[in-house]
């Protein structure tokens, strides 16, 4: 992917530069929101990384004006900001995620991953399916193998979401967001109970695990033949 | 004391204030001065009349004397006198009230205008008498009178003589003036209490402003300033003198905080290089398997995760700051309580189980939708639950109640833990406080019921806590409710 990073501070930026980078990825840089306007209008790029607080032309800003134009560049806003009600004004701008400083550079390439992939994305998918794994939306139905899995309500949603960015890490912090609504890091690891419970239903009675830990940082659902 | 105090609260407001209480002392001070005054005047004028009575009744004395042979002769005949008073027997009512008898040795009546010789008297100052006696008006009616009178002894015979006048007319005057004595006090009592009343009211009207202002203030708010109406008195001065304290403050408060969030960043910023740094070199690390390198790379992932822990308590101080300096940016919605605490149990229910720690909870069936910030107020009762999960032993019971009590809507957390005692219970709301062992034993910054603590300052919500057998619980009292329904 070519990856635009519109961040002023040099070592954020370098940081964040060089992750893209030895992930594989081409990434390209902007010191300035009037210098990331004027590329992000000009050339073309799979996902946009924009600083909230940008010398010039804020971040917020810079998104609106991108998308009054319709440039429909997937974009993440990074800021120190990170109140319910700034995440809000920062998503109601255009932009599609919201990070808050400081990150880890896996959570940034998982949201990256998960935006770009959510965005090209474009019809609505009801089915979802990993290796052997199949999920019915709209009959909120989970089988394996054809034999259907007993699951609960909360136990769906997060298989859900760990379904839908199959092949990617997801972070505790992406799970606590996208499954319960919040903003916070309990201090408890909760959200290990809940995957570890999850597994014990579609991993522990078949052969092939589909759920793996990342360590440090989060989970990643992936079919057997994918897996390292 | 105790007792005055409970009295004092049934009182109205009003008969509290300080400055009621001073124009009261005013104001009685005011009447006893009226009384004395006025006590002074009536016993000077009344005995002045009495000395002028007094006065007359000689003068009547010595005329009957002077009509007999008694001053050249030693001797008198009586029937001189009874010739005298037989003139007179009867009262002239105005021009001349007074009244004689002349008795024997027996007290036996021979002449004058009174009809017995007084047997009670009411009064008896020196030589003179005061008694009721029936007296003949010159009109022929016989009416009881008040009389003052002096009695002589006619030297040689035995005879008394009882020379007086009606006093009706000034006992009638001292009654008169007694009422007006007393009506006097009252009206002036009564329009002492009006005007302390109305002293009290101006004053506390005043000090209503510097009250409502000292509230403001408590409650973070330090930009009001009192307004100054300049007169230029006292009230101004107090008022002027607390602006520019709160100037002052207010100066001294945005320096602390400006230099505190400085802090902040300047430290979280090198920290999260630090972090960065520390994970650039852990995905360097990552794929190398040998020994050496294995090694370095988990202690490469140990110092990330202090890292972590740095910047997540310095994340906790900011938001907590954040939480008390600007409850503006809080971003209040309606919530339904019981969804909210479901939510919350259903995130905890697994590591709960995992534990053997029963997790109840108990939702009023009304569904009480409250106006809260939905991700602070989750945050505060997850780091409650934290606690009681850090707290509650094995086989425990930690319970999560969302409930009208008293009327007022009220979410509690209770644990199975030892609880906290009583004397610790401010104490631990403060940041980085931790008891005993807690500091070293479990991990955790100290920081969680700090935040409890203002989130419900946020909310305007009164945090308790209660020791309840086994455990603790904390209450979360007075939500704003949408439809408040009467428990």
């Amino acid at each position: 992917m070519r990856i635009l990073v519109v961040e002023d501070d040099e070592h954020t930026r370098r940081f964040i530069v060089k992750g893209l980078k030895e992930s594989g990825h081409l990434a390209e840089e902007a010191e300035t929101g009037i210098d990331g306007l004027h590329r992000a209008r000009t050339e073309e790029f799979d996902a946009l990384i924009v600083d909230r607080m940008l010398p010039q032309l804020g971040g917020l800003e810079l998104v609106r004006q991108l998308r009054e134009d319709n440039v429909v560049t997937p974009i993440l806003i990074l800021s120190a900001l990170g109140e319910v009600n700034q995440r809000v004004e920062g998503l109601k701008s255009g932009s599609d995620d919201y990070l808050q400083k400081p990150f880890s550079f896996a959570e940034l390439l998982a949201r990256i991953e998960s935006i770009v992939r959510r965005v090209n994305k474009k019809e609505i998918e009801t089915r979802l399916m990993v290796g052997e794994l199949h999920m019915d939306l709209i009959k909120r139905e989970v089988r394996m193998r054809g034999k259907k899995i007993d699951i609960r309500p909360i136990e769906f949603r997060i298989l859900e979401v760990l379904m839908r960015s199959s092949g990617q890490l997801v972070t505790r912090t992406m799970l606590l967001e996208r499954v319960w609504n919040y903003s916070f890091d309990p201090q408890t690891n909760v959200v290990d109970t809940h995957i570890s419970r999850l597994r014990s239903k579609i991993d522990v009675p078949f052969e092939y695990p589909l759920i793996h830990t990342i360590r440090g940082s989060g989970y990643r659902m992936s079919p057997p033949n994918e897996d390292e | 004391m105790f007792r005055g105090r409970q009295v004092a609260r049934f009182l109205p407001n009003i008969f509290r204030r300080y400055t009621f209480v001073l124009s009261v002392i005013y104001a009685s001070l005011f009447c006893a001065s009226i009384i004395v005054v006025l006590t002074i005047l009536y016993f000077s004028s009344f005995q002045f009349l009495r000395e002028q009575t007094d006065q007359r009744i000689d003068e009547d004395v010595f005329r009957i004397v002077a009509g007999t042979d008694w001053p050249s002769t030693g001797t008198v005949n009586t029937r001189e006198i009874k010739d005298y008073l037989d003139n007179r027997r009867r009262i002239h009512s105005r021009s001349d009230p007074s009244v004689y008898l002349l008795v024997d040795q027996n007290n036996r009546f021979v002449a004058g205008n009174l009809h017995r010789w007084p047997s009670e008297l009411l009064h008896v100052d020196g030589q003179r008498l005061e008694f009721i006696s029936q007296v003949y008006h010159e009109d022929d009616t016989i009416v009881n009178h008040p009389i003052r009178a002096v009695v002589v002894v006619v030297a040689n015979t035995g005879f008394k003589l009882l020379v007086g006048r009606d006093i009706l007319e000034i006992e009638a005057l001292k009654r008169g003036y007694l009422r007006l004595l007393w009506w006097s006090v009252v009206a002036t009592f009564l329009l002492a209490i009006l005007g302390a009343y109305w002293v009290s009211k101006i004053a506390s009207n005043r000090l209503k402003k510097v009250n409502a202002l000292s509230r403001t203030v408590m409650e973070g708010d330090l930009t009001q300033r009192i307004e100054i109406n300049a007169s230029g008195d006292q009230f101004d001065d107090l008022s002027d003198n607390i602006n520019q304290m709160l100037e002052r403050i207010q100066t001294l408060v945005e320096a602390i905080r400006s230099v505190s969030n400085n802090i902040a960043h300047d430290l979280r910023t090198p920290l999260t290089r630090l972090r960065n740094n520390l994970d650039e070199l852990a995905r360097s690390l990552a794929d190398r398997s040998d020994f050496e390198l294995a090694q370095a790379r988990e202690a490469t992932e140990k110092s990330i995760y202090e890292a972590d822990s740095l910047l997540r308590t310095f994340e906790a101080v900011l938001r907590i700051a954040r939480l008390e300096n600007s409850p503006d940016s809080a971003s209040i919605d309606e919530v339904s309580a019981t969804e909210l605490i479901e939510e919350l149990t259903e995130l905890y229910g697994p590591i709960a189980e995992e534990r053997s720690i029963t997790l109840n909870t108990l939702v009023d069936p009304h569904s009480t939708r409250i106006l809260v910030d939905r991700d602070a107020l989750s945050q505060a009762l997850a780091n409650l639950l934290d606690n009681a999960l850090k707290y509650t032993p094995e086989g425990g019971t930690i319970s999560v109640q969302g409930q009208y009590l008293e009327h007022q809507f009220e979410i509690a957390v209770s644990d199975g833990g030892p609880g906290i005692p009583t004397e610790y219970h401010q104490e631990v709301m403060k940041r980085f406080v931790r008891l005993g062992d807690a500091s070293r034993t479990t991990p955790g910054n100290g920081l969680g019921l700090s935040l409890v603590a203002a989130v419900a300052r946020m909310h305007k919500l009164e945090v308790v806590l209660e020791n309840t057998t086994p455990g603790l619980t904390v209450r979360l009292k007075k939500f704003k409710t949408v439809d408040p329904k009467v428990g």
